[in-house]
């Protein structure tokens, strides 16, 4: 078997592809990470924390999750806490519209991967993505 | 009783009083501690000019001579100190300050010599008075050119203030001062051995009350006093007392010169007569002193108040809508998202009816949002008449507290919601709702200290 970026392992008759979940409250958001990704991942989705949380023990395989930091009634760092307590060794990519020093450096402290600022495209979509599961690989 | 040793006691209660006051209310203050040696230094000097007066031979009298002058001596450099630190240039001048305390210890540690002052001799309506001697002349030299220098400090910062407050005290300052200092040179001429009496020592109380009142009423030394209404009702009574006193005086002489007939009938008369109208003399001096520095009436400042509060609100809601823009800015931020990431695959994927069904659905969706948030922003801008519909008023808190999210994060503040009402809908207009709403929460974001918004 050999790993690629692509999230696509190789060598398997089923084509295994590696698990990404999309937390977000909006439908357009959800969808444009969907357009992006679902060509390489296996794409899941959740519109709020509890749909998360109740996705990933369904999906214990999920490898990544795309989180918006700003959802209602919950904070998005709050949900990042709340994940990493049930599923630590999950990647979390942050996608959040505040390009703020002060956010990003919370994320991170709290476990997150990266950070990812709306608007985005798709070059810098499908980087971060790799770029995560390949850190994840190799640990 | 003469006036004299009247008005030099008075100078000297109220001068040693203000020191006493201005200094312990601000122990930490260049001005505050240089004004409390200013005024402690008056005192001194009319404390002892009263105890001169009363002199009953020489030897007593030269004493008092040279110990009022250990006050005065340090008059001037004392003013230059107050003067330089209330202009703001007490450390930019600091030598100069420096100098002048040390001419005043070189004047003082003269004393016991007969070269600054030799003594005293009767010269005043029998009072006894300081005499000259050899080098009195650098000290006169000293006084004019520190108090003139003093005076042209505070001029200066007076002319370059932009402050409007600042201005005032700054004028009412230089215009006590100016007078206090012209009144204080009346002094010089007697020592000299020139026939001028020192009329303007009845007059230096009243410069000192006038700064008493300015600073219990007009924060001038940045001092609030709890027992403000006290102070400046003392402080006139004192002032109001002395000219009721030198009104009864001189009224007396004047009908005992008249008529040769003494009565304390007539003295009762005339001190009831003058009573009366002191009220009306308190509150005209008043009215002047408020109009003249500090640009009105009553009235006239609390419309200056109003215009003041109508500024606050104004600026209040000009922070809310900045506010709300950064948070409808960031709203924006999703449905441009959305439209962008769907245009960008429309090239390759434009044949695929799926996702041109999801490219109208969501494009049509997202633009409609975003004429929704821009109209939002527009509509709390502008003034609106009170509609009143039925919202649900936790759905406005939270809307509210989305816009503040960044803020709460830069701020490190955790956001506790608890909504204990059951029923949520309310009859209200949501916009000015939403508006009041986030003035509360960004004053509330300003001023917390516990680093919880519950």
């Amino acid at each position: 078997m050999r790993n690629n970026p692509t999230g696509i392992i190789e060598g398997d008759a089923n084509m295994k592809r590696e698990h990404v979940l999309i937390c977000d409250d909006e439908e357009g958001i959800r969808e444009s990470l969907n357009l992006i990704l679902s060509e390489q991942y296996t794409i899941g989705f959740a519109s709020n924390v509890k749909e998360a949380l109740d996705y990933l023990k369904d999906n214990p395989q999920t490898n990544l999750i795309l989180l918006d930091i700003k959802m209602p009634r919950v904070d998005g760092l709050e949900a990042l806490r709340q994940i990493k307590k049930t599923q630590p060794a999950i990647e979390v990519l942050i996608v959040t519209g505040y390009r703020s020093i002060e956010t990003a450096t919370e994320a991170i402290k709290n476990g997150a991967a990266g950070y990812i600022v709306k608007p985005f495209d798709k070059a810098q979509i499908l980087k971060a993505v790799q770029e995560t599961l390949e850190k994840k690989r190799s640990t | 009783m003469n006036l004299y040793p009247t008005t030099a006691i008075l100078t000297s209660i109220i001068a040693f009083a203000m020191a006493l006051l201005v200094y312990l209310k601000r122990p930490k203050s260049t001005i505050n501690k240089a004004a409390g040696l200013f005024c402690f230094s008056v005192g001194w000097f009319s404390l002892f000019l009263t105890f001169l007066y009363l002199s009953r031979n020489k030897q007593q009298a030269i004493v008092y001579a040279k110990l009022l002058n250990a006050g005065g001596f340090f008059v001037p450099s004392t003013f230059l100190h107050f003067s330089l630190a209330f202009a703001g240039e007490h450390i930019k001048k600091r030598n100069l300050i420096l100098s002048g305390y040390l001419l005043s210890f070189i004047f003082l540690s003269s004393l016991p010599t007969p070269l600054v002052i030799e003594g005293a001799s009767e010269k005043l309506f029998g009072f006894y008075y300081p005499d000259a001697g050899l080098f009195y002349i650098f000290f006169v030299l000293m006084f004019f050119l520190f108090c003139g220098y003093s005076e042209y400090a505070i001029f200066k910062e007076h002319k370059k203030c932009k402050d409007h407050l600042k201005r005032n005290q700054f004028k009412y300052v230089l215009t006590a001062t100016g007078i206090g200092f012209l009144c204080a040179a009346t002094y010089i001429p007697l020592v000299l051995n020139m026939p001028i009496p020192p009329i303007g020592g009845h007059f230096i109380f009243a410069c000192l009350c006038l700064i008493a009142y300015s600073i219990a009423r007009h924060k001038l030394l940045d001092i609030t006093i709890v027992i403000r209404k006290t102070l400046i009702y003392s402080t006139l009574i004192a002032l109001i007392t002395t000219i009721y006193m030198i009104g009864v005086l001189l009224t007396e002489k004047y009908f005992q010169t008249l008529f040769g007939y003494e009565s304390l009938m007539i003295t009762i008369v005339i001190a009831s007569t003058i009573a009366l109208f002191f009220i009306p003399i308190k509150n005209k001096v008043q009215h002047f002193v408020d109009k003249a520095f500090f640009k009105g009436t009553q009235e006239q400042i609390a419309r200056e108040n109003e215009r003041l509060r109508q500024e606050i609100r104004r600026n209040e809601k000009l922070k809310a809508v900045a506010t709300l823009a950064a948070g409808m800015a960031h709203e924006i931020k999703n449905p441009l998202t959305s439209i962008k990431t769907f245009t960008e695959y429309l090239p390759e994927r434009y044949k695929d009816p799926a996702f041109r069904e999801k490219f109208s659905k969501i494009v049509g969706n997202e633009v409609d949002r975003i004429d929704k948030i821009v109209h939002q922003l527009l509509d709390f801008a502008k003034p609106a008449p009170l509609e009143l519909t039925e919202v649900n008023i936790h759905q406005i808190l939270d809307e509210t507290l989305e816009l503040l999210s960044n803020n709460l994060v830069k701020k490190k503040i955790k956001l506790i919601r608890e909504y204990h009402r059951s029923n949520p809908i309310i009859k209200a207009d949501s916009n000015q709702l939403k508006q009041v709403f986030l003035n509360i929460f960004l004053n509330s974001l300003d001023y917390n200290v516990s680093g919880l918004l519950k």
